[in-house]
């Protein structure tokens, strides 16, 4: 085994205007050279546990608990600190692919730029390099990434951002739905070069909706619901025989498994059972 | 409205991009023909049109070649002002739902501004009546039209975005991918609303998604647009 390159041990975000509990108490831990995928309800907090890990938690929110990723808490980092390690360390694909590039610069050259500035590569190596890894994603370099993010489309944006993923030096890597707005082909072979990264050493944290994502990444799966972690194990033991009533609705609710949306008194009880502070308890929702 | 008529048609579209010289064809020679009350799935490889084919439907964009009808006319003949008029009748859902809502408004102001514009209705209590209607109709809570977008779930936020679109009583409604941010339990649920929605209201709905699984259940057709 491996050791843990990232544990989180009891951490909650709240909302400080709010005082409402967005996470809660949410402990796990990831090996070096594992990957680990976050699933659940939308809103659940998914994001904001990433966000932690990245240090790019809204200034709203506050964080208790530790975060501790090779030796350094994450959490208590002041920002020059925390930037020291983005890029170099640690590396956020964030959500929003449209959003996350920057909209006055060529996409090929935001893909270039990591090879120059984070790998130290001379221009024009750069900007090769940088082909070579967004024709791997199945984009053309001169006829896509050639324009500026607005011309292109979610997907397009979306593999742009990987690309800059597969090219970060980090060997930590926080993915935040890859997949997203991705067809079925590219969405596998986006997996496939996520699985390439972990099989290299690197480790990855992946959050997504998508079961199959999560089941061909492989490694350990923890499923959210209402900021909490109800179940968590190894990918195939997760998706193949869930424990949680959650994580059976999730299943269940799948278009290849009959649409099936998960019950409403299933999700009161569980509700139910988190305001009496059984957060563990699934008895209480069966 | 008879049986057999489209509430939307499009014949023989073409559409293409120019840049430094290249011509770029998203699609050519699409056609499509939407029925009430029917749901048509539309699947195609990333970066394929799948948007823009659906704003050209709408009329938010111009295709290259082609006629777009809306209810038998042709868009391209219809003067401005005709236009204007069917303009409400042919409605969109956007991908993202955070993004699809004013951050500063609460739902019940977006909601409100949406009647207004659209109608003469101008007393509030009306107004009020319609609003909780139509986020009824979508299983929405009425104590949720107090919130800010952010304080609303993805899945609220687009049931939002559906009680916002049937307000205006569309004829013609494209979802662009509606669920692809969204959990698989509450896609089950949008998804199966929107099936609801169209076969009770008798709605044409362009349902986009790359998700050939869920297309086939909602869907009666489902069209692939290659690249």
């Amino acid at each position: 085994m491996n050791e843990i390159l990232l544990h989180i041990n009891n951490l909650s975000i709240s909302s400080v205007a709010e005082h409402k509990k967005l996470v809660g108490n949410v402990s796990f831990s990831i090996r070096r050279g594992e990957a680990f995928t976050l699933i659940g309800e939308t809103g659940c907090g998914k994001t904001l546990v990433a966000q932690s890990i990245t240090g790019a938690l809204p200034d709203e929110l506050s964080a208790s608990g530790s975060v501790t990723f090779e030796g350094l808490n994450l959490i208590e980092l002041s920002a020059t600190e925390k930037r020291k390690l983005w890029g170099k360390k640690l590396f956020l694909l964030p959500q929003e692919a449209k959003n996350s590039l920057n909209p006055t610069m060529r996409a090929l050259q935001q893909v270039a730029e990591v090879f120059r500035y984070l790998k130290g590569q001379r221009p024009g190596d750069a900007v090769k390099n940088a082909e070579k890894c967004i024709t791997d994603l199945g984009l053309s370099p001169s006829r896509d990434t050639i324009h500026y993010p607005s011309r292109l489309s979610g997907g397009m944006s979306q593999r742009v951002l990987l690309a800059i993923a597969l090219a970060t030096p980090a060997e930590f890597i926080v993915a935040d739905e890859p997949t997203k707005g991705l067809d079925t082909n590219l969405r596998d072979s986006a997996v496939k070069l996520l699985k390439t990264l972990v099989q290299k050493g690197k480790t990855l944290l992946c959050i997504t909706h998508d079961l199959t994502v999560a089941r061909n990444l492989g490694g350990t799966i923890a499923v959210m619901y209402g900021g909490y972690i109800v179940e968590s194990g190894p990918a195939e033991r997760v998706l193949d025989f869930p424990e949680h009533p959650y994580t059976r609705g999730l299943i269940k609710a799948a278009p290849e498994h009959g649409l099936e949306p998960i019950p409403d008194h299933v999700l009161r009880a569980m509700d139910t059972a988190w305001n009496n502070g059984d957060s563990q308890k699934s008895e209480a929702c069966s | 409205m008879s049986d057999d008529a489209y509430c939307i048609e499009a014949e023989n579209i073409t559409k293409s991009f120019f840049s430094r010289g290249y011509e770029n064809t998203l699609f050519s020679s699409f056609s499509i023909k939407v029925k009430p009350g029917e749901i048509i799935g539309l699947y195609g490889p990333s970066g394929c049109g799948k948007t823009t084919l659906g704003d050209i439907l709408l009329g938010l964009q111009f295709p290259n070649k082609g006629k777009i009808f809306w209810n038998g006319n042709d868009i391209q003949k219809l003067s401005r002002n005709s236009r204007m008029a069917l303009r409400p009748y042919f409605q969109k859902i956007y991908q993202d739902p955070s993004t699809s809502f004013p951050p500063h408004q609460t739902m019940e102001a977006a909601l409100t501004d949406v009647v207004k514009h659209n109608t003469l209705t101008t007393t509030k209590e009306i107004i009020h009546q319609k609003i909780v209607t139509a986020i009824n109709d979508v299983d929405l809570e009425r104590q949720l039209l107090k919130r800010y977008p952010r304080q609303l779930s993805g899945g609220e936020i687009q049931r939002f975005a559906l009680s916002r679109v049937l307000l205006l009583k569309p004829l013609f409604f494209v979802a662009d991918e509606p669920t692809s941010r969204l959990d698989l339990s509450v896609q089950a649920r949008i998804v199966r609303l929107i099936m609801h929605l169209a076969k009770e209201r008798r709605m044409g709905v362009l349902f986009i998604s790359h998700d050939l699984e869920l297309l086939k259940i909602a869907c009666k057709n489902v069209l692939s647009l290659a690249r």
